[in-house]
């Protein structure tokens, strides 16, 4: 997102500042709605976000796995890689290194290293099943990663269901594997939250994927084959081999994300615990318009929404999904092309632009 | 094993779970082949499986229900035309959007409505009825899986077959078909693109209510969060594999939805639930693999 002059930039603003109005005023209709005060509920959730010292713990507890997710969307959907498998890779990962937690036995920092490690390439692995399946039978990416989502979240259930042994029911609430060693853990930054160092992993992620795009020639590839495939191709990008390290970086951020929820956070896995957080990346990714500084400052007000909304749970009647909702009209007035429609206004031709962009192709 | 494979029971299942696939496949069909891009088939079905308990539950009558889920599937269309075709926004990121947003809608109004989480059951909360027909009754194996289905199993079939009339034979189909492979020959041609992209969009938000009503009042009388579990994104799969030609898609429908049949089947077997749950899905991959296995002689071209 390069702002070229002034205008631009205020037109940008105001984008986000009329978003940001509309889903407030809707909220409130929203929480009113429940049958709580919007106020109190608002102020809840300002409260939940930085009221405190464990309220901005968190925070940050929650932007760190935003901007992980985000990343790894922006590293893909830049390059039209349209990898909407984030989820599945984000548990595969996860479990990956709930294991290494458990058994694996190694001094000192060596564990949680090898912990994220293993969670990352997992990841990686997860990731080169369908960038596999799109290079040899040409199937959309998006459909396999799709359906390999739930294919992750059974199967990371049944290895956890065998990890916990014989005493497994098959309530997938109540099961979990044993709590990892605490050797492994990432140390936690504010006492008595979940906020750890992971979120300077994902800051150090934002900065390196923000220095590669900037300054290096990869990144101008990569950039390349996003915008104009057939241009790349022509000025010599290998657009495979682009493809599939691409694909596989995507799935490395997210299953290095996966590992950072159990080290930093959960420090065991359970089924299903991600909620959608890898959907959330790929929404922050669309707000950031692909830009890894703009994926840092969304995640910022996505996490510091979702620590708030669960204040505002517990403080009013209102439902924390509440939010949830909030956050997707977010996403929708704010990728509304503003631009373009500001431009159909203005020269009303009787000539209909064709309605619908439609899929832009991918890279191989 | 084989009365897994084959039994009455496993055929029956078949039947009853390809209904709300097949319904939402059938009308993405129509937004696929206008050139829409939409994989929001899973939040348009779970709010339609949410209004259409609503309206049963009002009325204690399953038919309004169905017109509860068909008007809210159509709304959420209109919803998802409004921003791809009129605000500029991209289909993708519309679509995902929606889904997470309905699953927040659905649970939110789940508390507001009925005062519950999870998942919602009442006596209010009729299914559509079971239809017998009695000439069925000597046809022994075909009468167990054909018979004593509810209403819409069977409409689910004449949908199939009306709306490949419809795309295959009327001028109506021929334009939308034409808008889909070169909207800028149809245009030409005297075609209103736009018109003809709303139209399929609502089409899809119709089938998808319907789809979404069977879900809690096909048999079940229960609506559960989150309950459509990714029936959306098969069904989109499904018109991938048809290329979205009604019969085809269809015919992928009753493949997935036979996965499924199966898993209750296999889990007697002794074989973990959660192995046999991943069924559906893998099995979409795989027709998906062998749909793609033409494309098997490019693979000598991948060098770079």
């Amino acid at each position: 997102m390069r702002l070229k002059n002034k205008s631009e930039l205020l037109l940008e603003t105001l984008k986000y500042v009329l978003a940001f109005t509309a889903v407030a005023v809707i909220g409130a209709a929203l929480i009113s709605f429940q049958g709580a005060a919007p106020g109190e509920a608002y102020a809840a959730i300002l409260q939940g976000i930085c009221g405190s010292a464990s309220a901005i713990g968190n925070t940050i507890r929650w932007i760190t796995p935003c901007i992980f997710t985000g990343i790894a969307a922006t590293v893909a959907f830049r390059s039209g890689v349209m990898n909407l498998g984030i989820e599945g890779q984000l548990y595969v990962g996860a479990f990956a290194a709930t294991l290494v937690g458990l058994y694996a036995e190694l001094p000192g920092w060596l564990l949680p290293l090898a912990c994220l490690l293993a969670g990352s390439l997992s990841g990686l692995l997860f990731a080169l099943i369908p960038a596999v399946i799109k290079l040899v039978f040409r199937i959309d990416e998006m459909i396999t990663t799709l359906m390999l989502n739930y294919v992750a979240l059974w199967v990371t259930e049944y290895f956890t269901k065998i990890v916990k042994g014989a005493s497994a029911n098959n309530n997938s609430k109540a099961m979990a594997t044993p709590v990892i060693q605490e050797s492994a853990e990432l140390t936690t930054l504010v006492p008595r939250t979940n906020a750890s160092t992971g979120i300077f992993i994902a800051l150090l992620l934002v900065a390196v994927v923000f220095v590669i795009y900037r300054f290096t020639k990869v990144g101008y590839e990569m950039k390349q084959v996003g915008e104009n495939l057939r241009f790349a191709r022509v000025g010599g990008v290998r657009t495979t081999r682009m493809f599939i390290s691409i694909f596989l970086l995507s799935g490395f951020i997210a299953g290095l994300c996966g590992a950072v929820e159990i080290l930093g956070v959960y420090g065991k896995f359970t089924p299903s615990f991600a909620n959608n957080i890898g959907w959330d990346g790929i929404m922050i990714s669309m707000i950031a318009k692909n830009s890894p500084v703009g994926v840092a400052l969304a995640s910022m007000l996505w996490g510091a929404l979702k620590a708030g909304a669960l204040q505002m749970e517990r403080v009013t009647s209102t439902n924390r999904l509440t939010v949830e909702l909030i956050q997707a009209m977010f996403v929708l007035f704010v990728t509304i092309d503003y631009r373009r429609l500001w431009g159909k206004w203005k020269d009303r031709q009787p000539r209909k632009r064709t309605a619908g962009k439609g899929k832009e192709g991918g890279i191989c | 094993m084989l009365n897994t494979l084959l039994g009455t029971v496993t055929l029956a299942a078949t039947l009853r779970l390809a209904t709300p696939l097949i319904f939402a496949a059938v009308g993405g069909c129509f937004g696929n082949r206008a050139g829409v891009f939409n994989i929001a088939l899973e939040s348009f079905m779970l709010t339609s499986a949410f209004f259409a308990t609503y309206g049963t539950w009002l009325t204690a009558n399953p038919y309004v229900g169905v017109l509860f889920g068909i008007l809210a599937g159509v709304l959420c269309a209109a919803l998802f035309g409004l921003f791809v075709f009129h605000l500029e926004s991209d289909g993708m990121v519309v679509s995902i959007a929606m889904n997470l947003g309905a699953w927040g809608l659905t649970t939110l109004m789940m508390v507001a409505l009925f005062g519950v989480r999870g998942s919602f059951m009442d006596e209010r909360l009729v299914s559509l009825p079971a239809l017998h027909f009695s000439i069925l009754e000597p046809l022994g194996k075909v009468n167990g899986v054909l018979n004593d289905q509810n209403v819409l199993v069977y409409l689910a079939f004449v949908a199939v077959a009306v709306m490949w009339v419809v795309m295959y034979q009327t001028p109506f189909g021929l334009r939308l078909r034409g808008v889909g492979i070169n909207a800028r020959a149809a245009q030409t041609s005297g075609v209103n693109i736009l018109a003809y992209k709303w139209v399929s969009t609502i089409i899809t938000g119709v089938f998808c209510g319907v789809a979404g009503a069977v879900l809690p009042i096909g048999g079940t009388s229960v609506f559960a969060e989150n309950m459509t579990a990714g029936r959306g994104f098969l069904a989109v799969a499904a018109i991938l594999v048809g290329q979205g030609n009604p019969l085809l898609a269809a015919a992928s429908c009753l493949l997935f939805a036979y996965a499924s049949a199966l898993s209750v089947g296999i889990q007697n077997l002794g074989i973990p639930s959660q192995l046999v749950e991943t069924l559906p899905y893998v099995a979409t991959i795989l027709v998906l693999l062998i749909y793609g296995a033409r494309n098997l002689k490019h693979v000598s071209k991948i060098s770079r």
